[in-house]
């Protein structure tokens, strides 16, 4: 593809576009589910606090369902937890996994992905990465 | 011949009888678990379509089984399960297909396969969810063609077993299947 000043631009395959977005709906559910797993409620509590049924409560938590922004943030609220969402460079992807140590592995990419956690008041959990400049949103309280 | 001997060799052929996934690994991510497919499901999976349902659907298988390979958190109750054979009393798991549950959306698609070995696991058949609720003997179906290509692949060798979630992953799975 040719941009107006006639420079080519590698036009990213809508494969790519799925697969990441796809990625960061289980990066969602991951952070769901752990903080749900550490929030010491059960789903019949969680559904009440929400104001939603049990049966809502756990297709999202069994993924069954997608997740939209508005029920990320309502199950943060009724876990005590804010919702925090930021861009991560695809080089730093995998820096944030807690489960294994980070392997050597480096790479140079100027792109991003998304990442999503909870925090609390303490600040980010498990997220120990250096922030990106400029990339981070955090949403308002709900 | 040890099953990954022999598997190592189906994927060195060329064409490969046998296909590696390996999903789009960025930064840190690595191959932590394995995961190899038939070829005709690797390019199913791999082909990109002219609808976007479709497409939708496979980035979604995609991204799922990746991240079993990235060797993010897995469980056997959602993420894959044992399936299990209704055919005998009491239901019987010692044929060792499991199926992977693809999170998020619809179609669903169930994807049954067998450990080849600890943190190796090979594909072998898919199905839609609807056409496996339609009744029980769609999953004896799925369990029989599942080893059937294991029987093509590996002949008389058995497939991994264990007693416990973590005989047939060795990280980050949470056990949450009381059938065990």
């Amino acid at each position: 593809m040719i941009d107006g000043n006639n420079q080519t631009i590698d036009v990213i395959p809508d494969a790519v576009f799925w697969d990441d977005y796809y990625e960061s709906l289980h990066i969602a559910h991951n952070a769901l589910r752990d903080t749900f797993d550490k929030s010491g409620l059960n789903q019949d509590e969680l559904a009440s606090r929400c104001g939603v049924s049990k049966s809502y409560v756990s297709k999202r938590l069994n993924g069954e369902e997608n997740l939209t922004i508005k029920t990320l943030a309502r199950f943060g609220t009724g876990m005590s937890h804010r919702l925090v969402i930021m861009y991560q460079p695809y080089s730093e992807v995998g820096q944030t996994n807690f489960y294994y140590p980070t392997p050597l592995h480096v790479t140079t990419s100027a792109a991003y992905t998304m990442s999503i956690t909870y925090s609390t008041s303490a600040g980010l959990e498990k997220n120990t990465s250096p922030k990106p400049a400029n990339t981070s949103i955090e949403l308002e309280k709900v | 011949m040890s099953t990954i001997i022999t598997l190592v060799a189906h994927e060195g052929t060329n064409p490969p009888r046998l296909r590696r996934f390996v999903p789009r690994l960025l930064g840190h991510e690595k191959e932590r678990r394995k995961m190899t497919l038939t070829p005709e499901l690797y390019d199913w999976l791999m082909a990109p379509v002219a609808s976007e349902q479709l497409n939708r659907v496979k980035a979604q298988i995609r991204t799922h089984l990746g991240q079993f390979v990235k060797g993010l958190r897995v469980d056997d109750c959602r993420f894959m399960k044992r399936v299990e054979d209704r055919r005998r009393r009491p239901s019987d798991f010692s044929h060792e297909v499991w199926s992977i549950s693809p999170r998020f959306g619809s179609p669903q698609h169930r994807l049954f396969g067998t450990f080849v070995t600890q943190d190796w696991f090979l594909l072998c058949t898919k199905q839609s969810r609807d056409r496996l609720d339609e009744h029980d003997n769609r999953w004896h179906t799925e369990i029989d063609m599942t080893l059937r290509v294991w029987k093509h692949f590996f002949g008389t060798c058995r497939q991994h077993s264990g007693t416990q979630l973590r005989d047939y992953i060795a990280l980050n799975a949470d056990h949450c299947d009381d059938r065990w």
